[in-house]
């Protein structure tokens, strides 16, 4: 059995599939590619600070190749070193996703009051959109492990932290 | 920005006239190109602009093609694949 399409269907059926092609492959990119092709973290380091301290400094050293075209909210987790979570919070940062190589500083307050001495770590979790919001990307990532010590004279004698 | 667009207007405009000019030429002054195979060539060409189009949309930050593009490059080359359109042969003979 032969089947037909004439000439000016077989515009219509091109024009449906390039449409498609135009508007899948993007998509497909931003869900096949890398995590390093969207953001390339050089370093994540939190600065070792003591029980009763209010803040510290976390380090966040990237580059950004392709930046977000929606409003970036970031979800930072305090997990201790037996993966317990200690501290949870969002915030919007732009800094955080700008295009280009910047090393992102940022006073984080310490919220718990009851901290433990021992080794902590920030998880960073972020989702970033492409293409007018046609196509999302998680990225999740974790930081060098730092100290809480039991206090600030302790700190200041052992810690060798580079934040 | 008026001023560019009507230059850019003219350009596209002449660049149009131009190449149904130098296709025209083709097919009736020269021997090697016939009608069918400047279709193929066009199709191929605009296929290519398109496939460039679309690597542009994913490594460029700022650049989005828009459906309508697609849409239009599309339908120059299902217009130009054939001129009998498309015969599919289902279950052999």
């Amino acid at each position: 059995m032969e089947i037909n399409i004439p000439r000016g269907e077989t515009a219509i059926l091109f024009a449906i599939l390039f449409v498609i092609g135009g508007f899948v492959t993007p998509i497909m990119y931003v869900d096949l590619a890398p995590d390093s092709h969207f953001v390339e973290v050089h370093e994540f380091d939190v600065s070792d600070t003591h029980v009763d301290a209010d803040s510290h400094i976390v380090c966040f050293d990237r580059t950004v190749h392709k930046p977000s075209d929606a409003d970036i909210t970031v979800e930072m987790v305090l997990l201790k070193d037996d993966g317990s979570i200690v501290e949870k919070d969002s915030f919007a940062i732009d800094a955080y996703y700008q295009t280009g190589r910047q090393n992102v500083k940022i006073e984080r307050k310490l919220r718990t009051d009851s901290l433990e001495e021992g080794s902590y770590r920030y998880v960073h979790f972020v989702t970033l959109s492409y293409y007018n919001n046609k196509a999302t990307k998680n990225f999740k990532f974790e930081s060098d492990e730092f100290t809480i010590y039991d206090s600030k004279e302790e700190l200041e004698v052992k810690s060798n932290s580079s934040c | 920005m008026t001023e560019t667009l009507t230059i850019l207007f003219l350009i596209l405009v002449i660049t149009f006239i131009l190449g149904l000019l130098f296709g025209w030429h083709l097919i009736e002054k020269e021997q090697v190109f016939t009608q069918s195979s400047l279709q193929i060539l066009v199709g191929i060409l605009v296929t290519i602009v398109w496939a460039i189009s679309i690597a542009a949309e994913i490594f460029i930050p700022t650049y989005t093609v828009s459906v309508l593009i697609h849409g239009i490059m599309g339908a120059v080359v299902g217009y130009l694949f054939s001129d009998d359109g498309i015969t599919f042969n289902i279950g052999g003979d």
